[in-house]
């Protein structure tokens, strides 16, 4: 680089019009890197956390068949899949999620937008880890049930909510006291609560497609049981516990438990294969349940004219991917044609400047400078406007995530079946800024390289001459 | 003084056809039988035919012609600027005719300083910024670049004016920005092109003064003008017409102008006398 001696820009207006330019490209393309296409990966051939279903149709006046998710799993249900599939960690019911929850904690009050009531084997369907103290024991899930008006006696709470109530990610022993009377009809707890263990939750964009499974206040669900009773380590799965039988399950609590839905993590990428097997296994128990059903037993508030119904097996992310994929097609699109443009704008800019610097080149030329030096100058005031254009454009690509990437997203969810709320925290990856600097750069190189080699190729005299 | 590239092959000199031998001295400069022909319209223009030229070390050469003569183009073909269309151009009897840009870029970095009638000095950078630039394309460092530069504006008298635009310097400041430029890089010839045309009779002298200067302590130059007053500052008069040289001679004393401090008698403005001889007198008056 030739320093000042890159003859400082002639057209400034010109090169700030293709800095904008490229900057437009880069944080279009630094937006999609970092916060579309870690969610297309994640959602292609990883494991994933699936969630089942059992949907039965119901021909409504005017709308015609609806299908309705009924509450026909159980805890036996949950206690075969863990024994019986392989390519899996843990299959959970879903957490019985409150939003919004006031809280009091070291005198202050707060509102806590996720805390859930959940089974044991939530740690491992999360692939989540704790960081400190324990997590709930049966004895914990047992007296939940025991408890009145839903009181709740221990909480475990994320890293991050532990360092907002307490300063410190160190807050086991610490009290947290549930106060529902400000939120009336939202909360699932009340009463006070001792943390018994911190959790480490995923950074919040990690949570696509999955928030209505984590939360960072979390209190044992009534009743609970699962494939183990203390999960304090959830990286090795746990081993499958085959004896779980109904009868055990009966005996640990004294009501039957019943689930619209339940989560399975697999291990596996290979999610028609276990789809498969989860329809397998269940099918014959579902219809066992309905045949009871038709002998008299319904299934208490649902309507009593549902038809059949099916297992449905989804993969609890698969509409982010959608719209992921979605957004990040129209996004990707607008920025190659952004970078396109931006490298025209290079290309054209370049050729007015030189054209305008013929004079200025033949008398480098008459002083002493190559054409290789006449080359890389202008290659180098290139890459100087690239660069610019890429650095800005690495810092709109925030903005440009929050403000075009999440209307763009919304659109595309509407389009999705099993919509939920997708809050784009926008994420700024450092090595597809880098890559996108990178990328940029070559742009801007490659655009410029023909007029650089033309004018390279001038006479002193020739330059000097046609620029008088 | 920096010496032409060992790379390049020395050529063996033919029969000398200067009009000038200094004997046991390699001329500096030996042009033969150079011809430079333009085509930019559908007939070939001659701007320069059969030149035939040596300029030893030391030399003051002063080339004067009429608008058209070609004294232009041979200036530039001096400079390496442009290429000769036949012929033979020997630098330090090193041939330079068909050497790759490369060699030639270094030529006229390292050999060559150039005046430019309109200074052509960038208008984007300082005065210290314009001498570093044949600096820059010689790889000198930074430092040493700002040192050297500022050293040869402090030694014309501009090291109040480093600092300034040329748009804020006056023509005479301007052309002596140039000439410290030309000697960046300690150069073994110094070519100027109507070096005085754009400026007041005053300040034009005192450009040639410093010339005359240069060239006492060594420095080689050669101008190019149509004015004889300026021609005069010279010691050799080389004059051209219809791209030929028709006259070469070394200037009487009583030709020749000398800059005031020279401690030899200087003539009055306007008593120098036209020379004599083929081509005398076309751009006298000029000078009056």
């Amino acid at each position: 680089m030739h320093g000042w001696a890159i003859l400082r820009l002639t057209r400034r207006w010109w090169n700030l019009l293709a800095v904008l330019q490229v900057a437009a490209g880069v944080a279009a393309i630094t937006a999609i890197g970092s916060n579309v296409l870690p969610v297309i990966w994640q959602g292609t051939g990883q494991p994933q956390i699936l969630s089942v279903r059992y949907d039965r149709e119901l021909n409504e006046p005017g709308e015609g068949i609806v299908a309705i998710s009924t509450p026909i799993f159980r805890d036996e249900d949950l206690a075969l899949v863990r024994s019986e599939l392989s390519h899996m960690v843990a299959a959970a019911d879903a957490p019985e999620n409150a939003f919004g929850v006031e809280i009091e904690a070291d005198g202050r009050r707060y509102i806590v937008e996720r805390a859930a009531r959940i089974g044991p084997d939530y740690l491992k369907l999360l692939g989540v880890s704790l960081v400190e103290g324990s997590f709930f024991t049966d004895d914990d899930f047992r007296q939940a049930a025991d408890l009145p008006d839903r009181n709740v006696k221990v909480a475990v709470i994320s890293r991050e909510l532990a360092r907002i109530l307490f300063g410190t990610g160190q807050a086991v022993g610490k009290t947290i006291t549930v106060l529902p009377e400000n939120t009336p009809g939202v909360s699932s707890a009340r009463g006070s609560a001792r943390v018994i263990g911190v959790v480490e939750m995923p950074p919040l964009r990690d949570r696509l497609g999955l928030f209505q499974v984590y939360a960072d206040l979390l209190f044992p669900a009534p009743g609970a049981v699962g494939s183990a009773g203390a999960n304090k380590e959830t990286e090795t799965p746990a081993p499958v516990r085959a004896s779980v039988v109904p009868e055990q399950v009966n005996r640990l609590r004294p009501q039957l438990r019943t689930f619209t839905e339940f989560y399975v993590r697999t291990t596996t990428g290979d999610i028609e294969r276990v789809r498969r097997e989860i329809i397998a296994l269940l099918t014959p128990l579902i219809r066992q349940r309905e045949a009871e059903e038709g002998a008299g037993r319904p299934t208490p508030g649902l309507p009593p004219e549902l038809g059949p119904g099916e297992i449905r097996v989804e993969v609890m992310q698969g509409w982010v991917v959608e719209a992921a994929k979605s957004a990040g097609f129209y996004l990707g699109t607008m920025a190659l044609i952004a970078l396109v443009v931006a490298g025209i704008a290079l290309f054209t800019v370049t050729l007015v400047n030189l054209a305008e610097r013929r004079h200025s080149i033949g008398l480098r030329r008459a002083l002493g400078a190559s054409r290789w030096s006449i080359l890389r100058e202008t290659v180098d005031e290139a890459l100087v406007v690239a660069g610019a254009g890429g650095l800005l454009g690495v810092a709109l690509s925030e903005p440009v995530g929050r403000f075009l990437l999440q209307p763009l997203l919304w659109t595309a969810r509407s389009s999705v079946a099993g919509s939920s709320p997708w809050q784009i925290s926008p994420y700024l990856d450092v090595r597809v800024a880098v890559l996108a600097l990178v990328l940029t750069l070559a742009v801007g190189a490659i655009a410029v390289l023909y007029p650089a080699w033309e004018s390279s190729r001038l006479q002193p005299m020739e330059a000097y001459r046609d620029g008088m | 003084m920096a010496r032409v590239d060992e790379a390049m092959m020395p050529a063996t000199p033919a029969t000398p056809a200067a009009p000038r031998e200094q004997a046991n001295e390699a001329p500096l400069i030996w042009l033969r039988g150079v011809t430079k022909v333009y085509y930019t319209t559908r007939t070939p223009v001659p701007a320069l035919n059969g030149i035939d030229l040596k300029i030893q070390p030391g030399e003051f050469v002063s080339v004067m012609g009429p608008s058209g003569s070609g004294k232009s183009t041979l200036l530039h073909i001096l400079g390496a600027l442009d290429l000769p269309t036949s012929g033979e151009y020997l630098l330090e009897g090193v041939r330079i005719t068909g050497l790759p840009d490369r060699k030639l870029s270094r030529i006229r970095n390292r050999h060559f300083g150039f005046v430019f009638q309109n200074y052509n000095l960038f208008p984007e950078l300082t005065a210290v910024e314009n001498v570093e630039v044949p600096m820059l394309y010689a790889g000198v460092r930074a430092a040493e670049r700002r040192r050297r530069a500022e050293m040869l504006l402090e030694r014309f008298g501009l090291g109040h004016r480093m600092n300034h635009r040329p748009s804020e310097l006056s023509g005479g400041e301007q052309q002596r920005v140039a000439i410290a430029r030309a000697l960046a890089n300690g150069p073994t010839l110094l070519l100027a092109d109507e070096p005085t045309g754009n400026l007041p009779t005053a300040h034009g002298e005192e450009i040639m003064s410093l010339l005359q200067e240069l060239n006492d302590e060594g420095m080689t130059i050669v101008v190019v003008t149509h004015d004889w007053r300026i021609a005069s500052y010279g010691k050799r008069l080389v004059e051209l017409q219809d791209g030929r040289i028709v006259g070469d001679r070394l200037l009487a004393p009583a030709e020749r102008r000398l800059r005031p401090s020279a401690g030899v008698s200087t003539q009055a403005e306007g008593q120098a006398r036209a020379p004599a001889g083929p081509g005398a007198g076309f751009e006298a008056a000029s000078g009056a």
